[in-house]
């Protein structure tokens, strides 16, 4: 029996645009009549870990996304690179939903595909939540792999993942099957879809499901306001008396938690390393 | 004292992480500010050496929770130690760095729970109104979202590592222990570990890179660039150049920082004898950067988060033998620590 795999896409804003500010400080797009939305990176990674099972281990391969209208462009993209199916789940432009949400309605979505393996990315363009795999994985009840950069099937049915780990550490697991796979963003290099390929995809070819939501949020939680970043105010504060002298003078001589923007130092070789040292200290590089 | 906040720790081979000892600190602030308990969990096979480096912290309790399935961090193993100690303690917040565990940990251990999740926080702290307030960086630094809830909210958030710095440890107090021994069995586990390979900062990639010290035409000879490769080896990074450095010689093709190399996002970035041209700084996209220079007006050092303006061949040896004494006294401390 053949493996099936779902790989489940987001349509992202593309963030590197001109941007202003408001009168309130915040940054917006110079151009909120046009945006430009694109396939989030890291579902790309994944999309193509997909194509890749299905030419080397004969997967059939099913997109889906959540999201208005718009977002079946991505789902376009995905046929046009060799899924065998897609799914739109629609919502409503202005949808306010949490990940607890979104996941209960992708997670019903699965239920008649009974997929064997659900990919997706790890971590999106916009708000980096790197929340979607697990909490799909509880949802499922399935086990998780997360910063998965490569995956290779195994004889007896499971999975082979190699992560991506900090300072370019590696670790192998093996998984079960079932399993909600979240892959690294440039973790496969991406395959060329020509515009034209995209746009000989009928919109036939996607099944869309109206998608509503009637479960509650997950919490209380709520944004209260988005604006430009800020550093954090310095925090003055005395050495605690009951240190060692040699914690005293470092704690006044790094000056605690401070963050200082745009230093500019000059002094002789001995200070300039000095300066540079208690830098890397205080933001944790040593 | 009223409710609790908890600090999921990780630790390696050197005892509890940097990362964790920031999120400590920050769960410190605001257990003072709510008048709350902080409570640090420490899991593992055997965590007993670990317990004094975190009571150097001003930690009220800390759980001793120890299994041999804990040895090394899996999703399964880690989530079915944490559930039910978590449930019973009902704290206002659970705190995790935002390291490749806690990226993982987290958001499964807030979905089990059904409490609410923030990650990679820069900011944690008691809002004027009384709630919970957390603030995080979002669309790729771009803005930062603000986010609250009333305490009796439960969150489980991550602080991202660097964002505030490590504090000073406190004088040694002890605090209450409590030992805990979850059942877990390895069928319980769907995950399994079966390789660890460390990564090489003289084979990784450049964007794959969390420090990188490069160098420019800046650095003059082939023998001069010694001491970049010098300071990339104490700090573990990697090493990359511009294109002068490239054509000089100094480096190989692959190395090359730019809009015509590698365009690189680490959370550190070291330049020395770099003038930041365009087509260089436009592929530099780091958290900080730090320029050594002889040109104070080089536009990179506009562009500094610290601009140093002196001699690279003065400044870098000083700095190395700075940072490798440093490194020997802690692991030494550590080592004493843990004894």
């Amino acid at each position: 029996m053949s493996l099936t795999v779902v790989v489940c896409v987001k349509q992202v804003l593309f963030a590197a645009l001109p941007r202003s500010r408001d009168d309130e400080e915040l940054l917006v797009f110079k151009d909120e009549s046009r945006p430009v939305y694109a396939l989030d990176p890291s579902d790309i990674s994944a999309l193509e870990l997909a194509i890749y099972l299905k030419e080397n281990a004969g997967a059939s391969v099913m997109a889906l996304t959540l999201g208005p209208d718009r977002a079946q462009e991505v789902l376009r993209i995905c046929l046009a690179r060799g899924t065998d199916a897609a799914t739109h789940l629609i919502c409503p432009e202005e949808m306010q939903w949490d990940h607890w949400q979104l996941t209960g309605l992708v997670a019903r979505g699965l239920d008649q595909r009974r997929p064997d393996l659900v990919l997706c990315g790890d971590e999106s363009l916009d708000d980096a939540w790197s929340a979607f795999g697990p909490f799909l994985a509880e949802r499922l009840g399935w086990p998780q792999v997360t910063r998965a950069e490569n995956l290779e099937l195994q004889q007896e049915g499971g999975i082979l993942v190699r992560r991506r780990l900090e300072r370019g550490d590696r670790e192998v697991l093996a998984c079960q099957l079932p399993a909600v796979v979240s892959v690294c963003p440039f973790a496969k290099e991406p395959q060329y879809v020509s515009v034209s390929r995209v746009m000989m995809i009928p919109p036939q070819r996607i099944d869309r499901v109206p998608a509503n939501c009637e479960e509650p949020p997950l919490s209380q939680l709520r944004r209260i306001e988005v604006r430009a970043p800020r550093s954090r105010p310095r925090r003055v504060s005395m050495p605690a008396a009951n240190l060692r002298a040699a914690e005293r003078i470092s704690f006044l001589m790094s000056g605690g938690r401070v963050r200082k923007d745009g230093d500019l130092f000059e002094g002789t070789p001995h200070q300039a390393a000095e300066k540079i040292f208690e830098f890397l200290k205080e933001r944790g590089f040593v | 004292l009223e409710g609790s906040v908890w600090v999921v720790a990780e630790q390696d081979e050197l005892g509890l992480r940097d990362c964790t000892l920031e999120a400590i600190g920050e769960a410190r602030s605001l257990a003072n500010e709510l008048r709350a308990l902080l409570e640090v969990v420490l899991l593992g096979a055997e965590v007993g050496s670990i317990v004094k480096a975190a009571a150097r912290y001003d930690v009220d309790v800390i759980h001793r929770v120890e299994h041999p399935l804990l040895a090394r961090y899996t999703t399964d193993a880690y989530l079915n130690a944490l559930r039910e100690l978590l449930r019973e303690a009902n704290p206002i917040l659970v705190l995790l760095s935002a390291t490749p565990i806690g990226k993982d940990l987290a958001p499964r251990l807030a979905a089990r729970l059904c409490w609410g999740l923030v990650p990679g926080c820069i900011w944690v702290t008691a809002g004027s109104d009384g709630n919970l307030r957390l603030i995080r960086p979002s669309r790729q630094n771009m803005v930062h979202e603000v986010y609250s809830c009333p305490l009796q909210a439960r969150i489980v958030a991550t602080l991202l590592p660097g964002a505030i710095g490590v504090d000073q440890p406190k004088k040694p107090r002890i605090p209450e222990i409590r030992r805990h021994h979850p059942e877990l069995s390895s069928d319980q586990l769907r995950t399994k570990i079966l390789d660890y390979t460390r990564g090489d900062p003289r084979t990784l990639p450049l964007s794959e890179a969390e420090i990188i010290v490069a160098g420019g035409r800046g650095v003059g000879s082939r023998e001069g660039w010694q001491v970049i490769d010098r300071v990339a080896d104490v700090l573990g990074a990697v090493v990359g150049g511009t294109r002068l450095a490239l054509d000089l010689g100094y480096i190989p093709p692959n190395r090359m920082i730019g809009l015509a190399g590698e365009s690189i996002r680490p959370h550190l970035y070291i330049a020395a004898g770099v003038s930041g041209a365009i087509h260089h700084i436009s592929g530099v996209r780091a958290e900080n950067i730090v320029a050594v220079n002889l040109d104070r007006l080089a536009p990179l050092m506009r562009q500094s988060t610290l601009a140093i303006v002196g001699d690279l061949h003065a400044i870098l040896p000083l700095l190395t033998e700075r940072i490798r004494v440093y490194k020997t006294e802690k692991d030494a401390s550590s080592m004493e620590g843990t004894a």
